[in-house]
């Protein structure tokens, strides 16, 4: 007996639709995933994003001179091309963060807030944050709330100019991917403010939580159901991360003092980030960086602070977290750090190419961006570099980086 | 010439080949005290070319599996249409390397030099691993395709492979452009040390 009806093509665009799809599953680069889509028609039916992609290196978004634009310049640092990606969503949008692989995208004037995932385009909405007050901080001194209330049309246009403003003095972190996870929390943080917001996609608002912290927040984490929050002075509270929100614990304060060159003008930034989930540490890393005419001085400071498991069956309070430890090596961990945010990679997946216990950072120079390397907890000369070119104060969108998924 | 008896007796050797093929994935007999087959089952080609090959070898297609077991054939001779008899050979000298061997890249590597995978006869052995269900045929081509374009511009791809573009403007605007930046020496990753000189 015989077979009939061969499957044998007669040429590549005619390959079979698994066939495609299992060769760009073995495509190990975002780049080369999104060229196989662009081949012709049927590679581009064929090849679905994959439902897991090998752990690639970041990308750095360049900074964007205009709001208009309809694309955005990355430079993917590994092979030094530079891909401009074609963006239509976030047209007149300012990006005010990057998580996961997601960029946050706040619009003029609405405050509406969404994820974008600019290798797939996939957008995921937010709840509006027009609704985030101006000013808000309780202070445990004199207990007067400072609402930003106005009575005047004068004050009210003052008031709404301002709080258009506002939107982009926001910073946004996410605490895991939106797609990838199914405890997704989109945190927001705004300066001057011991009050801070979060919600998750599908939400219909975002909630906001009062801290005790004295002076304003400059980081937030979220971690198994617990938020961590830090102000700019280094102590910092563990609250639960559903209503009423009770204080767990409070964060004995990071000694920041001990950086000798540290005084509270000089720091840039410092980030919170959550280790693996093995191994619960908090790692604050902060930037100083101090820049003359002719010459600064950059560093990056690590500190460590173990966490205890928590324990999902007692209901926590009055706890202690205690024992910051400095000029910790952060091991195989590598930190990327641009625009105030950090990411961090494990190195040991790209050994050869980037070193663990090492800052990576982007430098403009030349009319051109150079990724600097830096080790943690020593201090380093630079000369003064130009800054990159700035285009007003609400579309200032600085370089960061991001780790492109197509999941 | 075999006879009926002969061919029923060929299916239950391949039933029982499939009994040990699952006897081995639960972990109830070691691979390594596994007997291999001695019956022979024979391959018949579009072309007429003819290849004797070990039951074992062949039950690595899993097209030839389902006609072993099923019984569609006669006379001990399986009939596979389509690929002329250079694409036949190699997937089947791949089916002799791999009889009960876990494939890894090193191994695969290995295997695309001996057997001889090359770009030209690539698409021929691709259709041929989906015609003959081949998996571990289809991840190494697969493989080696995408090796392939690694690096690669979209202009690039299609001359490498021959195809046509025929993507829309509107499909063409959507796409992620790549250039090269203009004086792109080392990549920006080239460890340059924060001191200056």
């Amino acid at each position: 007996m015989e077979y009939s009806g061969s499957s044998y093509c007669r040429s590549w665009s005619e390959l079979p639709g698994d066939t495609i799809q299992l060769i760009s599953e073995k495509t190990a680069d975002v780049a080369d995933f999104v060229r196989l889509r662009a081949v012709c028609s049927s590679w581009r039916c064929a090849a679905q994003r994959p439902s897991k992609m090998p752990t690639q290196l970041p990308w750095l978004m360049l900074n964007n001179d205009n709001p208009r634009s309809e694309t955005r310049r990355f430079l993917c640092p590994a092979s030094g091309e530079e891909y401009t990606l074609f963006l239509p969503e976030a047209v007149a949008c300012k990006i005010s963060g990057s998580s996961h692989g997601w960029l946050v995208l706040f619009r003029l004037p609405t405050g509406a807030v969404s994820l974008l995932n600019p290798f797939t385009r996939v957008q995921i909405p937010l709840p509006s944050l027009s609704s985030f007050p101006r000013k808000l901080h309780y202070d445990a001194a004199d207990s007067e709330e400072y609402e930003g209330e106005s009575e005047d049309d004068e004050e009210e246009y003052e008031r709404k100019s301002e709080e258009e403003g506002n939107f982009y003095t926001c910073r946004v972190s996410l605490s895991s991917s939106p797609t990838m996870s199914s405890d997704c929390v989109v945190m927001a943080i705004k300066e001057n403010s011991n009050v801070f917001a979060y919600c998750r996609p599908g939400d219909d608002a975002w909630t906001f939580v009062q801290t005790t912290l004295h002076y304003n927040i400059w980081s937030i984490t979220y971690k198994d159901g617990r938020f961590y929050v830090m102000d700019f002075q280094g102590s910092g509270e563990v609250r639960y991360a559903a209503h009423p929100f009770t204080l767990i614990g409070e964060i004995q304060r990071c000694p920041f003092g001990s950086i000798p060159s540290v005084s509270f003008g000089l720091i840039e930034s410092c980030c919170i980030l959550s280790s693996d989930p093995n191994n619960t540490e908090l790692v604050m890393v902060v930037h100083t960086e101090k820049l003359g005419r002719r010459s600064g001085f950059q560093s990056f400071n690590a500190f460590l602070l173990g966490l205890p498991v928590p324990d999902p069956a007692t209901k926590q309070t009055g706890m202690r977290l205690r024992g910051w430890r400095e000029n910790e090596s952060l091991s195989e961990h590598a930190l990327f750090w641009a625009g105030g945010q950090f990411l961090t990679m494990d190195a040991s997946r790209f050994a050869g190419i980037i070193n663990g216990n090492c800052v990576y950072y982007p430098v403009y120079e030349n009319a051109r961006y150079y990724v600097k390397q830096f080790k943690p907890n020593e201090k380093t000369s630079c000369r003064t570099a130009p800054p990159p070119p700035r285009e007003g104060v609400y579309f200032n969108q600085l370089p960061m980086w991001i780790a492109p998924t197509l999941c | 010439m075999s006879t009926e008896t002969e061919d029923l007796e060929l299916r239950a050797a391949a039933a029982a080949e499939l009994l040990i093929e699952v006897m081995v994935n639960e972990g109830l007999i070691s691979p390594k005290k596994r007997c291999r087959s001695t019956k022979a089952v024979i391959l018949k080609n579009s072309d007429g070319a003819v290849c004797e090959v070990d039951m074992t070898v062949a039950m690595e297609s899993s097209r030839i599996k389902r006609c072993l077991l099923a019984g569609k054939f006669k006379n001990g001779v399986i009939a596979v249409s389509g690929s002329d008899t250079e694409i036949f050979d190699m997937a089947i000298g791949f089916c002799k390397k791999c009889v009960g061997i876990h494939p890894t890249i090193s191994w695969e590597d290995n295997v695309v030099r001996d057997v001889g995978i090359y770009s030209d006869d690539l698409l021929d052995l691709i259709s041929a691993a989906n015609y003959l269900g081949m998996e571990g045929l289809k991840n190494m081509t697969c493989r080696k395709v995408a090796d392939m374009i690694k690096g690669l511009t979209n202009d690039d791809i299609r001359e490498l492979f021959g195809i046509k573009d025929d993507l829309t403007i509107s499909e063409k605007k959507m796409i992620a452009k790549a250039k090269k930046a203009e004086k792109s020496t080392t990549s920006p990753f080239a460890h340059r040390d924060a001191t200056l000189s």
